[in-house]
This record gives structure tokens, C-alpha cells and sequence, in this order.
């Protein structure tokens, strides 16, 4: 025995043609249907049956509700909706209304719903609205009344009241609405109305179950507040003394101008309380006379005792007048919102029919008290910001604060986070530094020593340590990866630091080294070969004429500016111009050099050459310090009372020369024997041109295209270089070869040629390489 | 003990036959061996140098004047040695200031004969040698003459970036003439380079030459 809900219902049976029909309020028939459907009791099913009330009726939210419709709600009679004025007026016998009640006594709705003969002066219907031009329709149309009225209360009208007078009574047409309201009733309803009379009462309805706060949503309970607040206050629509007239809204004088009879207005249907289905059946089936029938009884519901519903007496005969106009559930709106609790359902008629009581009574307005206040403050919390929410004066105090426990750290940690500041690091470094003793130098056992600046040195970076101890963040991170990286690549990259160097070396460097090494070794294993006497440039035909026209008794300096790694080269050439020397006469031959183990080179050449043949007196002067300055020195002589460079030879003992300087020396020729350009340039720079000294350069063959210059500048009588020129010497001064000297000129020869075709294929490849990379990035 | 000629000739074969291999496992990379014979061979010639410094510079030319008896020779000679204490003093931070004046006088000295050298012994005798007649009387020196002078003009003219314009693109660099010069120069400064690259490869086979030679000797003199 399930109905649906109340606006649903609604929906299925309002006919289609209803212009302006009394459309329900969708939020709070949508509300009121959500109350009846989460409590689908049986005593909520009868609740559903409410028609919706004037205020549900209105379309608009409440905030654009004006005046009249503010004093519509808070009770005026003008509130009524024009659906149910009409079923009050198809419904209400005319003239059912006593007389002692005048019609401008009544309110408006029970004034439309005595008969209300058509007036001639009634206003255009055009400028009417549709509804009320449908109110203004003749009673004597039920049919079309009957269509506007809702099922719900078509079937609480279908057993229409008796009339209240027999006079009005017969002058009451009779209504056929039993037979259709019958058809919308339910079952049990219609075989009450088969099995009896009509009943002259109309349907109790309910009242609503009481809403809880949660089920009632925000913008309803405004409405309840500002009606509280409104109600509170004394307003004119709620007076109940007020004059009949008085109670008809304005825009229903408007239409009606004075004396024009107000247009019939349903009576608001009495609010029922809510009972037992059961009970309740049985009263106001019982209040009609006819028998209960026997239906399943629910439980009842104890907490809601259910008032008597008394059958509601005729309209005409029991209605109120002057304080007692007001229906009960206007009264109750009064009253409950100001006194808490849901004002108790009256009986009979004067229930509230709308149940706006209940609804209402679940958020009275409470006075401004301590217990409210809260609830002021969460709003303006959430306007306020929290700054000036504590400025504001009687703002609350904070919550207090609850003491959370919380746990302990551990000394390990609490100490690694004392480890982490800043101050702890510094403090730390800084006593590092105190404590710091130096180890080697001449501030060895110093502490406190200031230490020089750390120089980067990219292979020994470990910034793990030192990142261990401060906080990075993630960019700083990434980046400290990022140079690792590139340090391991560098250190990936390196020849020195590969595992394994037998197969790091590419393989092109290892066919050079092999092609190289076979042709050099080849002629020194296999002995003397093939290669003719190398031929005499004119700078070697100088070179020996230079020599070879020494005079008897003359001077050489020889200055050995080379060292063991460059002696291989050098040593046979030095050798070939010593023997060549070796054969002028009564020569005195001075050694010397700028370089340290220069004198040891001088006397390793000097005991291999054959200087016995002349009678030559060979004199090595050792180290002359200061490279240039001290070829100069030698050139302009010692300051008095030092020692001269040529006053001891490379052991300490005396040369007895008394000169001091390389002019008194008057020298007749200076060979320089250098591995370097550099040393053929200070020589001739420092001691050729002071001395006027002619200077024959023999340097390896590479320094010799620098020393070409010198030569083409007369500087220089003559330059020779390299193992071949020294073969070519001796083999123009006819000295012969040596097997070593051979060896070693093959060796050049071969490895010479052998180079030179690596470069060319090198070149080659490399060459092609390179256009091809280039194709490809084009 | 006293080594003869002979066995210190074997010996010092031996000894630069262990030492020239180990120099030349470098071939294969780093390697203890040729560490080894690296340390050695510049310990021998630091000591070398120290031995010769003590006995060629010290003794004759500080320590015999200081000695001598002779006031003026000392005092003479105590200028050196102050300039070389205070060279010393540059090893600790707060005497480093009386190094400096040694050094001042060694840069000075050392600035001032180079200069001078340099000037006298190569600037000017250079210009004059390039300083050349291009007339063709003797075909023979025309002819290098013509390459020296153009040699030296268009790489100087390489290292000059003073001539420029503007290209058709509106780029900055050098005008046609100087870019043609300049290359000339740049061939010219290639050959050089050529030749130097390709004399230091000769020196370098001979030496390798040299040693191996010794090594070959040395191991038929054993054989044999």
C-alpha cells in the first residue's frame, strides 16, 4: 500500500491543460517528497496525500518574495492558491457560509468558497491571470473545477460535507465528484465510500513528520529563520482581529474594487497531525459513520501520539471569526518557531494541513543567546581572515591546545640534527684548522698555519664528504652527478689511466709503431747497406772550409748546448767537426755550456774523437751559469774581483787563463752545438756579434730551419744538422764511417721514408675522413 | 774497487739497455718499468746538476772570493750571496718580500740582455737580410730573393688584422688583397712548420736509431 510521492502523484493527475494550474513548488515539494520517501511508513503515506500549501506554491525562491507574498505567508488569507479556492468553491456548498459571519468577516478564501453569484463588473478576464480567471469561473462548472483540483484532494472532497443550512443546501447543486474522485482514491478509500455514505469531512492529512537539521537544507532553513524573525515581530497580516477587508491583499483589491465581492477561495485544507494509519483511518472513517475495515495495523509510533481527529464540521457553521479566523497551522506558525518544540496537533480541522508547522518547528528561531553564538562566529570565521579574526573584539579564544604526545627523538638523531647546522659545521672546520700542524717545509710542527687555496683538481674531487654534511638541495644534486660524470669520463678517456693499455691503443697507432719499428731496426740489424755517400750542400762545404782554414795556434770554443736525450743526433756530428778539428795544428780548443749536463756530453765527445793527431790543447770549461746572461757575461767579461768563466775548468781546476773575458780569448771560430734553436740565438746574439766571432751552428734537424736565418744573415757561417750532415762531413773530410754512425744514418734513412709514407696515408684517410664526416653533417 | 774501462763500458751498456727498454715499454702505456727509469734518470740528473752547480758556480765563484782574503773580493762577493739569501727567504710567506728583490734583479738582468740581444743580434740583422733587391740582375738571386721577401712580408701580413672591410654580406674581414696575402703567408708559415715537424721526426728516428743500434751491439757483443 505504497503511493508514490506527494509531487510525483501530483504530476501524473494535474490535467494537461492547466494553464496556470497550482504547480507545486519543486525544492520544497521535491522536500517534502523526500520526507516521504525516507520514511515510507504508512502514517507517511497518508502524508503524502498533502496538497502542496500556498507558500510551496510559489514559484520564486523566498529571497524574491515581496511584501504581499511575505504577508501571504505569515497568514493572510490572500495566500491561498487559486486551485484550491476553486475546489473550495466547487467543493464548499454555496452559501454554506452562516450569516453571522458576513462575508467581509471571513478571509478571503472562505468568502470564495460561499457561492458567488457572476458579477457583471467583474474585471476583463483578459486582464486577469488564468487562474484567476479560472476562480472566476461559475461553480456551476465542477467539471472543469473538478480537472484543476488535484486527485488527492479531489478524493478528500469527494465525500463533500453535507450542507450546513438546508436552505443553502438546496439552493447547493449537487457535486458529481464522488464518482470521479473515486476513481483516484485508493482502494481501501473507495470501498469505504462503496460500503457507506459520503463522508462529510475531508481527508485528515497528516501532519509532516518532523525534519531533522541534516535533512533539511540550508536555504529552507533561512526561510524558517526570517519567517521566525518576521513572525516574532508583530505584523499586520498576523493579526487575527483584523477586519475582513483589511485581510485582502492589496493585488486582490486591486482587482476587486470595494464592494465587489471577493472571488470564492478554497478554505485551506485543516492540517491532520499525523496518527497510526490504522487509528487514523478508523476516526475519520469513524467520524463519517461507516464501519473500519479490517486493515493490517502497523506498528504504532509512540513518540508522535496522535491527536483525535474530529470530522470537520461545516464550513459555514463552524469556521472562525475575528481571532480565531486564522486557521490552526497559521496560529502555529506564530507560535512554534518562537517556543521550540512543534506546536502539538489540534484537533479537527485546525491541524496543520500543510504541515509547514512541523517543518518550521524544527528550526525555531532561538534568541540570540551564549549557545548561538558559535554558530556567528563559524560564519565570520570563514569571512574573516585569521589575522583580523583575533582583532575582533569578543572574538573567542582559541581552542586549546591539546597536548599531543609526541614522541622522544632518539640522542642519535637529535645529535644529527645538531650535526646539520650550520654554526656545528663551521665550528667544526674551524677547529680542524686550529688543530692542523704542518708536516713538511720550513713551518713544519706550526699549527694554525694559514693553508693555501685549494686548487680544483678534477681526479681528487670528492664532494661526497663534504655533501654528506651540508643539505642540497635536488638541483644541487643533479648537478654534483653530473660533474662526477663528466670525471668519470675524463678519467675513462685518459691514455694513463686505462686498464690495460696493451689494447687500449687504437689499432692505426699500432701499425705505425710496428711499420716504424721494422724500419728502423732492419738497417741496424742488418748492418751496413746500401746508401750512397750522402752528397755535400754548400753549407757543409762552408762549414769545412771554415775548419779546414783555421790558422795554426787559433782558438775554438765549442759549446756543447745539448743534452743525453738529443746526444744520439748530435753526438756524430760533434764528432765528425772534433776530428776535423783534431787535425789543425797547436789548436786550443775550449769546451763549454749553458746546461748542466752539457760538460758531460763535451768530455763524453771529447774522449771519443781523435784530437791526438794536432797536438791540440782541449780545455772544458764546464757549466756557464745563466744561460744568456752568462753568455754574455763570457762575452763582456766578469766585474773585477770575481772569478771569470774561464778561470776554472768543469773540475774545479784553474784553466790559467788570464783573460777574463771571451774578447781577450780572441777565439777564431765558436761552434755552437745545440738541440734548440733558442741556444744557436743567444750565442749568436750574445757572443758572435760582441765578439765578432764567426759561429758555426750544428743543431738537430729539427732546430735547423730556425737557425737558417742566422745563415742568411751571415751570422752564421754555416748550419749543419742531423745525422746526415755529419755523415756527409766526415765523408767529405774523408774520415770514414763508423758502423754505428752507419747503423744509425740507415736507420734514419729508412725510418724517414717510412714516416713520410704514413704521413701521406695518414693524410690521405684522415682526409677522406674528415670530407666524409663533413657530407654527413651537411 | 775501481772498474775498468771496460767493464764500466759493459757495465753503462747494460745499464742503457735496461733503461732503454724501460723507456720504451711507454709504448704500451704506463707502466711501473718505465716510471722507474723515469725517476732514475731525473734523480741522476738532478744530482748531476747539484754536483755541478756545487763545484762549478758555488765554490769557484762565491765561496773562493769570500775566502780569499781579499776584502774587496769579499765584498764583492757578498753581494751575490745576499741576492741568494733572499731567494731563499721566498720559500716563507713573511721574508718572501726580500726575494723579490732578487728576483727584480734577475728579471731585470735577464729582460735587459735579451732585449738587447734580441734586438741587436736578430731584430735588425733580419731586416737588413730581408731587405733585398727584387731587380732582376742575376736570375739566381732574384729568384730567392722574390721568396724570401715575399716570405717574410706575407707572414708578417698573416698576423695582421688591421686591413679589413666589408664582404657583400655585410660581414666584417678582410679585404681581398690582405685575405690573398695572407694566405700566402699562411702557406708560407705551413712549409715552415712542415719543416720543423718533419726535422723533429728525423732527430727523433736517430736517437731511436741510436738506440737501438747500442741495444743490437750490445746483444752481439754478448752472443758473440
Amino acid at each position: 500500500m505504497t503511493t508514490p510521492p506527494d509531487g510525483e502523484n501530483y504530476e501524473e493527475r494535474k490535467p494537461a491543460d492547466q494553464p496556470t494550474g497550482p504547480e507545486p513548488l519543486d525544492p520544497l515539494d521535491a522536500l517534502r517528497a523526500q520526507f516521504s520517501d525516507e520514511a515510507p511508513e504508512e502514517g507517511r503515506e497518508r502524508k503524502s496525500s498533502v496538497p502542496p500549501t500556498a507558500p510551496l506554491q510559489d514559484p520564486e525562491p523566498d529571497f524574491t518574495i515581496g511584501p504581499e507574498d511575505e504577508a501571504r505567508k505569515s497568514g493572510a488569507s490572500g495566500d491561498l492558491p487559486d486551485w484550491l479556492a476553486e475546489t473550495m468553491g466547487a467543493s464548499q456548498p454555496a452559501g454554506a457560509g452562516p450569516e453571522e459571519a458576513g462575508r467581509g468577516d471571513l478571509p478571503d478564501w472562505l468568502a470564495g468558497a460561499q457561492p458567488v453569484p457572476a458579477s457583471p463588473e467583474q474585471p476583463a478576464s483578459s486582464d486577469r491571470p488564468d487562474w484567476l480567471r479560472a476562480a472566476d469561473a461559475p461553480p456551476e462548472q465542477p467539471g472543469d473545477v473538478s480537472d484543476d483540483v488535484p486527485d488527492w484532494l479531489r478524493g478528500v472532497m469527494g465525500p463533500s460535507p453535507p450542507p450546513a443550512g438546508p436552505e443553502k443546501a438546496a439552493s447547493q447543486e449537487p457535486t458529481p465528484e464522488p464518482e470521479r474522485a473515486g476513481e483516484d482514491l485508493p482502494d481501501w478509500f473507495r470501498e469505504v465510500q462503496e460500503s457507506g455514505p459520503p463522508a462529510d469531512t475531508t481527508a485528515p492529512a497528516p501532519p509532516p513528520e518532523p525534519v531533522s537539521d541534516a535533512d533539511t537544507p540550508d536555504w529552507l532553513k533561512d526561510i524558517q529563520e526570517v519567517k521566525a524573525e518576521e513572525e516574532a515581530a508583530p505584523s499586520a497580516p498576523a493579526q487575527p482581529g483584523a477586519a475582513p477587508a483589511e485581510e485582502v491583499p492589496d493585488w486582490l483589491q486591486d482587482m476587486f474594487p470595494t464592494g465587489e465581492p471577493a472571488p470564492p477561495e478554497t478554505p485551506p485544507p485543516t492540517p491532520e497531525p499525523a496518527a497510526p494509519p490504522g487509528q487514523e483511518d478508523a476516526d475519520w472513517v469513524s467520524a463519517l459513520g461507516l464501519d473500519v475495515p479490517e486493515t493490517p495495523q502497523p506498528p504504532p509510533i509512540p513518540e508522535a501520539p496522535l491527536p483525535e481527529i474530529t470530522p470537520p464540521e461545516p464550513a459555514g457553521a463552524s469556521f472562525p471569526t475575528g481571532g480565531e479566523e486564522l486557521p490552526d497551522w497559521m496560529q502555529a506558525m506564530e507560535t512554534a518557531p518562537t517556543e521550540g518544540p512543534p506546536a502539538a496537533p489540534q484537533e479537527g480541522g485546525e491541524g496543520d494541513l500543510l504541515g509547514l508547522d512541523e517543518i518550521f518547528a524544527t528550526q525555531p528561531v532561538k534568541p540570540r543567546t551564549e549557545e548561538s553564538k558559535p554558530e556567528e562566529g563559524e560564519i565570520e570565521a570563514g569571512e574573516l581572515p585569521d589575522w583580523l579574526r583575533g582583532l575582533q573584539p569578543g572574538a573567542e579564544e582559541p581552542a586549546p591546545m591539546v597536548d599531543i604526545p609526541v614522541e622522544e627523538p632518539s640522542p642519535e638523531l637529535r645529535e644529527q640534527i645538531e650535526d646539520l647546522r650550520f654554526e656545528s659545521i663551521l665550528s667544526e672546520e674551524a677547529k680542524a684548522e686550529e688543530e692542523r700542524k704542518e708536516t713538511v717545509g720550513a713551518l713544519r710542527d706550526v699549527t694554525g698555519v694559514i693553508q693555501p687555496e685549494l686548487i680544483f683538481e678534477g681526479e681528487s674531487l670528492s664532494a661526497d664528504e663534504r655533501v654528506d654534511r651540508i643539505i642540497v638541495t635536488d638541483e644541487q644534486a643533479a648537478r654534483i652527478a653530473m660533474i662526477k660524470e663528466l670525471l668519470a669520463k675524463e678519467a675513462s678517456t685518459s691514455p694513463e689511466a686505462v686498464e690495460g693499455p696493451a689494447l687500449a691503443l687504437p689499432l692505426g697507432r699500432w701499425l705505425t709503431a710496428v711499420v716504424l719499428l721494422v724500419a728502423i731496426a732492419l738497417p741496424v740489424v742488418l748492418g751496413e747497406l746500401i746508401l750512397p755517400d750522402p752528397p755535400a750542400p754548400p753549407e757543409l762545404v762552408a762549414a769545412y772550409q771554415q775548419i779546414d782554414t783555421l790558422p795554426p795556434a787559433s782558438v775554438v770554443l765549442v759549446a756543447f748546448e745539448y743534452e743525453p736525450d738529443t746526444a744520439g743526433e748530435l753526438q756524430p756530428l760533434a764528432l765528425a767537426l772534433l776530428d776535423h778539428l783534431g787535425q789543425r795544428e797547436e789548436l786550443s780548443l775550449y769546451t763549454i755550456s749553458t746546461r748542466p749536463t752539457g760538460p758531460a756530453m763535451a768530455e763524453r765527445a771529447l774522449s771519443e774523437a781523435d784530437l791526438a793527431a794536432g797536438g791540440i790543447q782541449v780545455t772544458n770549461l764546464g757549466y756557464l751559469a745563466g744561460g744568456a746572461n752568462g753568455i754574455r757575461e763570457l762575452a763582456i767579461g766578469s766585474p773585477p774581483f770575481s772569478a771569470s768563466p774561464l778561470a776554472f775548468d768543469y773540475t774545479g781546476n784553474a784553466t790559467q787563463l788570464t783573460s777574463t773575458r771571451l774578447a781577450d780569448l780572441r777565439p777564431d771560430l765558436i761552434i755552437v752545438l745545440a738541440a734548440s734553436s733558442t741556444d744557436v740565438r743567444d750565442w749568436v746574439e750574445q757572443a758572435g756579434r760582441t765578439t765578432e766571432t764567426p759561429v758555426l751552428a750544428a743543431t738537430s734537424a729539427g732546430a735547423a730551419p730556425l737557425a737558417y736565418p742566422y745563415r742568411q744573415s751571415g751570422q752564421l757561417v754555416a748550419v749543419l744538422s742531423g745525422i746526415n750532415d755529419a755523415v756527409a762531413y766526415r765523408a767529405l773530410s774523408g774520415f770514414g764511417f763508423t758502423a754505428a754512425l752507419l747503423s744509425i744514418w740507415n736507420a734514419q734513412a729508412f725510418g724517414g721514408g717510412a714516416a713520410a709514407v704514413l704521413i701521406v696515408l695518414g693524410g690521405i684517410v684522415y682526409g677522406f675522413k674528415a670530407r666524409r664526416e663533413r657530407q654527413e653533417q651537411d | 774497487m775501481t772498474l775498468t774501462s771496460a767493464q764500466a763500458e759493459l757495465l753503462s751498456g747494460v745499464l742503457g739497455f735496461l733503461f732503454t727498454v724501460a723507456l720504451l715499454s711507454y709504448l704500451i702505456g704506463d707502466n711501473p718499468l718505465y716510471r722507474l727509469a723515469l725517476h732514475a734518470f731525473v734523480g741522476v740528473a738532478v744530482g748531476y746538476a747539484t754536483l755541478v752547480i756545487l763545484y762549478q758556480v758555488l765554490r769557484p765563484r762565491l765561496m773562493t772570493p769570500l775566502l780569499s782574503g781579499d776584502p774587496r773580493a769579499t765584498v764583492l762577493a757578498t753581494v751575490p750571496l745576499i741576492l741568494f739569501i733572499f731567494l731563499i727567504l721566498k720559500i716563507s710567506p713573511r721574508t718572501a718580500a726580500l726575494g723579490n728583490i732578487s728576483v727584480a734583479y734577475l728579471i731585470g738582468v735577464g729582460a735587459a740582455v735579451a732585449a738587447g740581444g734580441a734586438l741587436t743580434g736578430t731584430l735588425l740583422p733580419q731586416v737588413r737580410t730581408t731587405w733585398l733587391s727584387l731587380w732582376p740582375e742575376a736570375s739566381g738571386t732574384f729568384l730567392n730573393n722574390l721568396v724570401i721577401v715575399v716570405g717574410t712580408v706575407t707572414t708578417l701580413l698573416a698576423f695582421q688584422f688591421w686591413l679589413q672591410g666589408r664582404t657583400a654580406g655585410g660581414e666584417v674581414g678582410r679585404v681581398a688583397l690582405m685575405r690573398l696575402l695572407a694566405g700566402i703567408g699562411q702557406g708560407f708559415l705551413v712549409l715552415t712548420l712542415g719543416v720543423i715537424y718533419g726535422g723533429m721526426i728525423l732527430s727523433g728516428i736517430a736517437v731511436f736509431s741510436e738506440r737501438l743500434s747500442m741495444l743490437f751491439g750490445l746483444i752481439i757483443g754478448f752472443i758473440r
